[in-house]
């Protein structure tokens, strides 16, 4: 396992320098982006998640008196090399400040190739990556497009889903019709599923770096002694190999559809000391289904439905330890007004405990409503400003955190977004 | 009194079968192109099948803007050159496989120009390596007769020789084989509307 690990780094990263520096303009002021994002924010409600809350958004309230905030959310510096007409790679580091511990990392680096136009079309890549899940996601710095965060269901993708992996894909045109499949072995997502648990979902743009370690929310008693009060989403554990595949139909009108199949294969008794206690193997399946439309020239309408299932811990005659079902849907319009987009975006999440729900409750459901305008300022900037409300109940942050399971928390917050 | 009505009755009567004839050699026609919905069709291309002699090459410059060609579709002579030019504040990698004119211009950036010379007629596709949803069409003919339409819908063919053409009508979403309806040109009017079904293109996949 160890040899298909080093397989996907060598593949994906140390193969190209060589090639790369054969050609100048590789290295050149062009081949980079960098990106920095001013936020200012008013923040009300629970403590956020990032402050070990059980908050909602990328930030929190002060136990329910509004929070007013400003500064840098991110920085990002990406090398986008072309090597040819069919080989190109992008490695890319983040800097987001109000990551507790490393809040500098990795972000992505794969090489890419894909063949030249025609009706049958392949592609690969091979590194550290996102899987092709997310609809409003996009760019070098895998930046949210529509609005300034993104719905439940990417949100978590960007926190808990990246892997190192080989995926391969290959489109085909019939006639009016376009077909797409993709597949993927990868390696080092298995603590895939920790955050959705024990904190549930949450809407916000923090991206899981390579060597990222995420706050959890305050444990269980019966929880404590076995998982660390913080993940590591990039870890690998168990050298098990997980997969997904994906297929795209494109037919002859104004929508395309997609479905995914995830499936890390995590050994779920394999675990990693960490702290004062572990973190350990998670068995994390899911399908993602997802669907855009042109309503008409200025309007494009965007939707996502997730459900899947997360395992951790060994078989016991009362069932697994964690053992919860996930799901979440959104519906997004967006809509040329003047210099910019309007969006508008409603989100519905729910996890369901199977297991042990009297000493470990996860159980939680809510919706979240969002309206958000970006527009370009100039070449270089683009301004957007949002309005997101969520509402959720969850048992657990009265039975571990002291605080009332019904929660609102409301944002409104402008990023500037400069790209040099 | 009558002599001179005698001598030139007949020559004032070849005067205006000569006028005559010159003006169907002459004959202009406005082409003007809708959807199914009666809105006017932009940059459709309209090709009139007639027997006249290639124009002069031109110059023309498509540049890269927003992360679009502009323009998108362009008609040129056999010969012509367009130059590409990058407007963005980014690279862009532009290539055609097309059989009349395969060619790559690779990585270039903001105020950087390459031209393309293009030798052979057909439909040259265009795209961007870097940016899948970009997309340019050159038109390169061998006939005086091609132009594209304006943002009314309305194209005028110049100087059709007498007859009835065969009148091609192209659009990058047309809805048919190739993009393309054929239509004959009634040669007793000048003017010629054509109905098109068009396709509304999905939102592009993302990148990821």
């Amino acid at each position: 396992m160890r040899a298909l690990t080093a397989a996907m780094w060598i593949s994906g990263l140390a193969g190209w320098p060589a090639q790369a520096l054969a050609q100048s303009d590789l290295i050149g002021a062009e081949a980079f982006d960098v990106d920095v994002d001013l936020r200012a924010s008013v923040t009300g409600g629970e403590e956020g998640w990032l402050d070990g809350g059980f908050g909602k958004l990328r930030e929190g309230g002060d136990g329910g008196d509004p929070q007013v905030r400003a500064g840098i959310a991110a920085a990002d510096v990406a090398w986008k090399p072309q090597l040819g007409f069919n080989f190109s790679g992008l490695v890319s580091f983040a800097w987001q400040p109000d990551i507790p511990g490393d809040d500098v990392g990795l972000s992505e680096a794969y090489l890419k190739y894909r063949s030249d136009p025609a009706p049958t079309r392949v592609s690969a890549r091979a590194g550290v990556f996102w899987p092709p899940v997310s609809q409003e996601h996009s760019g070098s710095n895998w930046a949210v497009t529509d609005s300034i965060t993104p719905s439940a269901a990417n949100s978590w993708i960007g926190e808990e889903v990246k892997v190192l992996g080989l995926e391969g894909n290959v489109e085909h045109r019939f006639g009016e019709h376009e077909v797409a499949l993709t597949a993927a072995v990868f390696l080092h997502n298995d603590m895939s599923g920790t955050l959705l648990t024990y904190r549930g979902w949450a809407l916000h743009d923090v991206r899981a770096t390579t060597n990222a370690d995420l706050p959890l929310p305050p444990l269980s008693a019966s929880t404590a002694p076995y998982q660390d009060t913080v993940t590591s989403p990039f870890w690998e554990v168990d050298d098990r190999v997980g997969f997904y595949a994906r297929a795209d139909w494109t037919p002859p009108l104004p929508v395309t559809f997609n479905a995914l199949y995830y499936d890390n294969r995590g050994d779920r008794e394999s675990s990693r000391p960490s702290g004062a206690a572990y973190q350990t193997s998670w068995r994390t399946r899911f399908w993602n289904v997802g669907a855009m439309a042109s309503l008409d020239d200025r309007t494009v309408a965007k939707a996502q439905l997730m459900w899947g299932n997360t395992l951790v811990g060994p078989d016991t005659p009362f069932g697994i330890p964690a053992d919860v079902d996930f799901a979440t849907a959104y519906l997004l319009v967006t809509r040329q007004l003047g210099p910019g987009r309007l969006s508008v975006r409603g989100d519905w999440f729910e996890t369901h405990d199977n297991s042990f729900v009297a000493t470990d409750n996860n159980d939680e459901h809510g919706w979240a409503a969002m309206l958000a305008y970006m527009a370009p300022l100039h070449d270089y900037a683009d301004l957007g400003i949002e309005v997101l409300h969520v509402s959720s109940d969850r048992p657990g942050r009265q039975l571990y955190g002291g605080i009332a399971a019904d929660q609102d928390q409301t944002i409104v917050q402008s990023s500037l977004r400069i790209g040099l | 009194m009558l002599a001179p009505i005698r001598v030139f009755g007949p020559l004032a009567l070849a005067l205006a079968a000569i006028l005559a004839a010159a003006t169907a050699q002459a004959a202009d026609l406005t082409v003007t192109v809708r959807d199914s919905s009666g809105r006017p069709v932009a940059d459709a291309v309209v090709i009139v099948d007639a027997p006249g002699r290639a124009p002069a090459p031109t110059r023309v410059t498509i540049n890269q803007r927003d992360m679009q060609f502009v323009p998108s579709v362009v008609v040129v002579p056999v010969g012509s050159t367009i130059t590409f030019g990058n407007l963005d504040p980014f690279r862009h990698h532009v290539y055609s496989f097309s059989p009349p004119r395969k060619f790559e211009l690779k990585l270039f950036g903001q105020g950087q120009t390459r031209p393309v010379q293009f030798d052979r007629p057909g439909l040259v596709a265009i795209g961007c390596n870097i940016h899948d949803s970009m997309q340019a069409f050159v038109h390169v003919v061998d006939t005086p007769f091609a132009s594209k339409t304006d943002a009314a819908g309305r194209v005028t063919i110049r100087g059709l020789p007498g007859g009835s053409h065969k009148v091609r009508v192209w659009h990058a979403l047309l809805r048919a084989p190739a993009n393309q309806v054929t239509l004959t040109a009634d040669p007793s009017r000048s003017t010629l509307p054509v109905t098109v079904r068009l396709r509304r293109p999905a939102p592009m996949h993302h990148d990821y």
